[in-house]
C-alpha cells in the first residue's frame, strides 16, 4: 500500500490592476478573454481549454510539454457574485496522478480607479508530488499575466 | 451593494477510533452510516437526497432542526483513496443564499489495531452567519458519533 501524505496551506496573493472591478471580472469570467491570458508560460499552447462560468460548471485546462505528462487542470465554481467575487475548487493531474486539490477565493474591491484582487488559495497537496510554496510562485505569474492583458487592453 | 469579505480558515479534528482504517473508511463511504453518524444531535436530523461516492460524484443532502431541513449540502468528492484519504469539498446552501464553501480532507492512518483520523477543513465562509464556528461544532459531533459506532458494533459482537 503506497504511503499516503498531506500537505494543507494558505496562501494569499494581492495585485492592484488599473482597470474597473467589472473589467477585471470580464477578464476572469468570460471564456474567450481569459484564454487570452490564462496559460502556462512554459507551456503556452494549451490542447483543450473548456470553461462554464455558472455556479457548478466546470472549467478544464489541459496540456502540457511534448515529452512529458498532460497536465490537466479542472476546476467546478462554487460560488459566483457578480463584478465581485468568486470562489472555486481545482484539483491538478499530472498524467494520471492526482497531485492537489485546493480551494480559491477570488475577492475584487475597487480601490480608486482601479481594482485591488486578493486571491486566497487553501490548498492540499497530495503525497509529496507539489508544493505550496511552487503553486504560490505560479498564481502570481499567472496574475501577472492578468495584469498585462488588463493594461493592454486600457 | 458590496457584499462582506470572506473568511478563512482551517479547522483540524483529530479521533482515535477501536476499528480498522477500512471499517472507519467504509463509514465514510457508505451514505446509509453517514445519516446515522453524521447528524450531530438528535434533535437534528440529515437526508440524503442523492448518492455517488466517487472522484467527480456529487452528494446532495439537507439538514437542519428535525423537520426544519433549512440546509442544503452538496458534496463533491476529488479525491479517494481506499482505506486511506478522502478529499471532497462541501458548498451549504440556505435557500438561495450561499453560506460557505469547505475543503475538506480526511484522513485514515493505521495506529496498531485502532485507525488515528485526522479530517481538516479548510473553508471560506461569506454567508454572513458564523459558518467557521458551525462548522467545527457540527464536525466536531459526527466525530463522536462516529465512535459510538464501532461501540456499538463490539457490543452486538
Amino acid at each position: 500500500m503506497t504511503e499516503r501524505s498531506v500537505v494543507h496551506s494558505t496562501f494569499v496573493i494581492e495585485r492592484l490592476y488599473p482597470a474597473a472591478p467589472s473589467k477585471v471580472f470580464f477578464a476572469l469570467s468570460d471564456p474567450d478573454a481569459k484564454r487570452r491570458w490564462f496559460a502556462d508560460p512554459d507551456n503556452p499552447m494549451p490542447s483543450r481549454h473548456e470553461m462554464d462560468f455558472r455556479v457548478g460548471g466546470k472549467e478544464v485546462n489541459a496540456g502540457g510539454p511534448k515529452d512529458g505528462p498532460i497536465h490537466v487542470y479542472t476546476a467546478t465554481y462554487q460560488d459566483i457574485v457578480h463584478d465581485q467575487r468568486m470562489v472555486y475548487s481545482y484539483d491538478m493531474l499530472f498524467g494520471a496522478t492526482r497531485i492537489s486539490v485546493s480551494l480559491a477565493t477570488i475577492e475584487l474591491f475597487a480601490e480608486g480607479t482601479g481594482t485591488r484582487l486578493v486571491l486566497t488559495e487553501q490548498g492540499a497537496f497530495l503525497d509529496g508530488h507539489d508544493t505550496s510554496e511552487t503553486r504560490e510562485h505560479g498564481t502570481g505569474v499567472l496574475l501577472d499575466l492578468l495584469g498585462a492583458f488588463l493594461a493592454s487592453n486600457s | 451593494m458590496t457584499e462582506p469579505s470572506v473568511i478563512h480558515a482551517t479547522i483540524v479534528l483529530e479521533r482515535v477510533y477501536d476499528a480498522s482504517p477500512a471499517r472507519v473508511f467504509q463509514a465514510f463511504a457508505d451514505p446509509r452510516a453517514r445519516a446515522r453518524w453524521g447528524t450531530p444531535s438528535t434533535a437534528a436530523d440529515l437526508v440524503y437526497d442523492k448518492t455517488d461516492f466517487k472522484v467527480g460524484g456529487l452528494d446532495v443532502s439537507r439538514c437542519g432542526p428535525r423537520g426544519k431541513l433549512i440546509y442544503r449540502v452538496e458534496t463533491r468528492y476529488l479525491d479517494i483513496e481506499p482505506d486511506q484519504r478522502i478529499v471532497s469539498t462541501e458548498l451549504v446552501c440556505e435557500g438561495w443564499n450561499r453560506l460557505s464553501v469547505s475543503l475538506i480532507t480526511v484522513e485514515f492512518q493505521a495506529l496498531g489495531a485502532s485507525t488515528r483520523l485526522v479530517l481538516t477543513d479548510q473553508i471560506a465562509a461569506f454567508g454572513g452567519k458564523d459558518m467557521v464556528a458551525g462548522s467545527r461544532a457540527g464536525f466536531n459531533a459526527a466525530l463522536d458519533n462516529l465512535a459510538a459506532e464501532f461501540m456499538a458494533e463490539t457490543a452486538d459482537g
